[in-house]
């Protein structure tokens, strides 16, 4: 099923109920009432063929979004990248952690080995923030200059000297193998640990390992998706007008 | 176990879509591609480890010679034709088929034996617990070793040890390298202070 301007806002969670948290990163609360998305982001203040275009991105793994291409800025996608970028930092990977650490401590009574799963997450989750932080730091400051000047039609020297260095195509080759680690804590937990003594704990870590390696596709998918395709499409444009 | 990885080649979306729902529904396989034209199959072959490539029958036969090709360049994939009832058989002999009427039960048969085929070469029936060979490359490993390293380590080529790599990586469903190492640990294979 494709969201629509006139999908009510509850039918989103229904329909998918992961879809909640990219909802509250746009600022939108529960107690949607009868509200469409229409209305949702009109009370919001929110850019409506966004918001569409990043559930429709996250909920449908097929979804190719064409149409609402130039009808928002990559400032906005950027924008929304940072707040998922602040809720995974802020909330997601704490969390996290205090779960892995009680998992840790209380549930494996015997062995001290176990100990090294909270080394595991801790590198795991340097690698997200280095990961995070060089996005922030060089893919995207890059994407916004790509946008003023193909929109200002005006291209610095700084600019013209970077594009023959570096392609946002280079950033999506970095992607890879994020998603890579949790799916191995995973199997460490489920197959290698002795068995806990707390079964609900660890279900409860397995059960947000899984939510996280999906939320990261997902995030993952909606940068290849609708935010890279627009700047490829602005690069091309502005070297075509530099030969 | 490994995964079977197939491309769907096919112009009708509801056939795409259906047949991956159906060849995901087999333990132990992936739908990497569904596309719909020649020209995107031999652009996207060579790009990733394909192993099973399921293509229409009008396709094999409107482009015969370039399907050869492909048949040669890639000896290593195994192909399934799709028969529709008023269609000709493929012109490309010893290729198995289905048939867009089969039931469930037949589709089901002829792909899960293709699967099973394909794992059976690949893994050879190994047992899904580490050798003795692989336990000494994987020490190396979460003691920090290189691939070239542990080469010259245990007098092995370069890509022996990749191979052992995959098939540690397989048989234990961990990737990363301090994932091994906390498998390592956790199974006395290296000791804590090995690693320092």
């Amino acid at each position: 099923m494709i969201i629509t301007a006139d999908t009510k806002m509850a039918d989103i969670i229904h329909l998918n109920y992961y879809l909640i948290s990219v909802i509250y990163r746009f600022g939108i609360n529960l107690g949607f009432g009868e509200d469409t998305v229409k209305e949702a982001c009109k009370k919001n203040d929110i850019n409506i063929n966004f918001f569409l275009e990043i559930v429709n991105a996250f909920h449908d793994k097929e979804y190719f979004p064409q149409s609402h291409l130039k009808s928002f800025s990559v400032k906005l996608i950027i924008n929304y990248l940072r707040k998922t970028h602040k809720f995974y930092i802020d909330f997601k990977f704490p969390e996290l952690q205090n779960l892995i650490n009680k998992m840790v401590n209380t549930c494996y009574p015997k062995s001290k080995d176990v100990a090294l799963v909270n080394k595991f997450f801790n590198e795991y989750k340097e690698e997200l923030n280095n990961h995070i932080n060089r996005e922030e730091e060089v893919a995207f400051p890059y994407a916004i200059k790509i946008e003023n000047a193909y929109l200002s039609n005006n291209i610095p020297e700084e600019l013209k000297k970077e594009l023959v260095n570096y392609s946002i195509s280079k950033y999506n080759s970095e992607h890879d193998n994020l998603e890579e680690k949790p799916f191995d804590l995973k199997n460490i937990i489920i197959k290698y640990l002795p068995p806990p003594t707390n079964n609900y704990l660890c279900s409860k870590v397995i059960d947000e390992l899984y939510h996280l390696e999906k939320d990261l596709n997902d995030h993952a998918r909606i940068e290849e998706k609708v935010m890279v395709p627009k700047i490829i499409e602005m690069e091309n444009y502005i070297k075509k007008r530099l030969v | 176990m490994p995964v079977v990885k197939f491309i769907i080649v096919d112009s009708s979306f509801l056939i795409r879509k259906g047949l991956a729902t159906i060849i995901e529904s087999i333990r132990n396989t992936k739908v990497v591609n569904s596309i719909n034209s020649i020209n995107e199959l031999i652009n996207e072959i060579g790009k990733k480890q394909i192993d099973i490539v399921v293509i229409n029958c009008k396709v094999v036969n409107c482009y015969n010679k370039q399907v050869e090709q492909l048949l040669k360049d890639f000896p290593s994939i195994d192909w399934i034709i799709l028969n529709s009832n008023n269609e000709n058989y493929s012109k490309i002999n010893s290729i198995d088929s289905i048939n867009i009427n089969d039931e469930k039960s037949v589709v089901i048969e002829k792909l899960e034996k293709t699967v099973f085929n394909k794992i059976k070469s690949v893994s050879k029936s190994q047992p899904d617990i580490i050798s003795k060979r692989e336990k000494n490359v994987l020490k190396l490993i979460a003691s920090g070793y290189t691939n070239k390293q542990i080469a010259e380590e245990l007098f092995i080529s370069f890509n022996t040890v990749i191979t052992h790599r995959k098939n540690i990586t397989n048989k234990l469903g961990i990737k990363s390298v301090s994932g091994l190492t906390v498998y390592a640990i956790l199974n006395k294979i290296i000791d804590f202070k090995d690693i320092q």
